[in-house]
């Protein structure tokens, strides 16, 4: 009876301890996903911010660099920029960039464009040497300077 | 009569503690490695971002530069608020708000018809350096001055 008894306890014991293990393994596991989450989280968006907005500078100064011609829409939200033939309007309306390109033929409007980036606000300013592009978005902005001419 | 053999008392090995160490000594480094690979990248993408922000600035003043020649006067159509040192042909620029310091080292050489100038940047954070970039501006005798 007495030997019954011990084994008995003992296999609670080995049960509880079983079932601690697991328990600290759950906890452990947890923990971990929920720092990886965190940290993952963080880089991403830093990522986002980081990249939106400069990409979109980044490829709108490419863009008047590599344009023989350049002329800012009247109101700054957009810019025409012409190489040989094409012409390709640049224009930022509601929260979206977007591009199309036309002959030089054509009347250059800010419709119809296919949509690049979106982002919170997009302005060009014309000074007498420079254009000023500035972007941003929801995190970030980040403003530009390229030579005319 | 006194037995003074000792005996041997045999403990069982109490191996369920013996488990649980070795469990909380694999979590506790697998845990310590985990979180230095975090905090690396975590500080690789703040890094990331710092230097794409100095990028735009480099391009930007180089851009500004070869216009007005003057890394002074470059920075200051780059920058609102900045504080400008000068020790010999090195100028410190500091923008206010930013969390990088510029070194801007300045060659001019004058020619007959105008100047040509040099510039090379050097980006330092934490006084470290996350970016250099040269450039140079060629300004004619005839053009007036710049603003």
């Amino acid at each position: 009876m007495k030997k019954y008894r011990n084994k008995t306890l003992s296999d609670t014991i080995s049960t509880i301890g079983s079932m601690l293990l697991f328990m600290l393994f759950a906890g452990c596991t947890l923990m971990i996903i929920a720092v990886a989450a965190g940290a993952y989280s963080r880089i991403s968006s830093n990522f986002d911010k980081t990249f939106g907005a400069s990409a979109a500078v980044r490829y709108l100064s490419n863009k008047i660099r590599a344009s023989e011609q350049a002329k800012v829409i009247e109101n700054g939200t957009g810019i025409i920029l012409q190489s040989g033939e094409m012409v390709n309007v640049i224009y930022f309306s509601d929260g979206t960039l977007y591009e199309k390109s036309i002959s030089s033929d054509s009347e250059p409007t800010a419709e119809g464009g296919e949509r690049i980036f979106d982002l919170f606000d997009m302005g060009i300013t014309e000074s007498d040497n420079f254009y000023t592009i500035s972007v941003s978005t929801n995190d970030e902005e980040l403003e530009t300077i390229v030579r005319r001419g | 009569m006194i037995n003074l053999k000792s005996k041997s008392i045999r403990r069982p090995v109490n191996l369920f503690f013996i488990e649980i160490i070795i469990a909380l000594l694999f979590f506790s480094i697998s845990g310590v490695v985990i979180l230095k690979m975090f905090s690396q990248a975590d500080s690789k993408s703040r890094y990331s971002a710092e230097l794409e922000n100095v990028i735009v600035y480099a391009q930007s003043l180089a851009e500004v530069y070869s216009e007005c020649g003057n890394a002074e006067q470059a920075a200051k159509v780059v920058w609102d608020e900045l504080t400008v040192t000068k020790d010999g042909n090195c100028t410190q620029i500091t923008p206010t708000g930013e969390g990088f310091i510029l070194k801007a080292y300045e060659e001019q050489k004058p020619t007959d018809a105008g100047t040509i100038s040099k510039l090379h940047m050097e980006f330092l954070a934490d006084e470290e350096e996350i970016y250099t970039l040269d450039c140079s501006a060629y300004i004619s005798n005839e053009r007036g001055e710049w603003h």
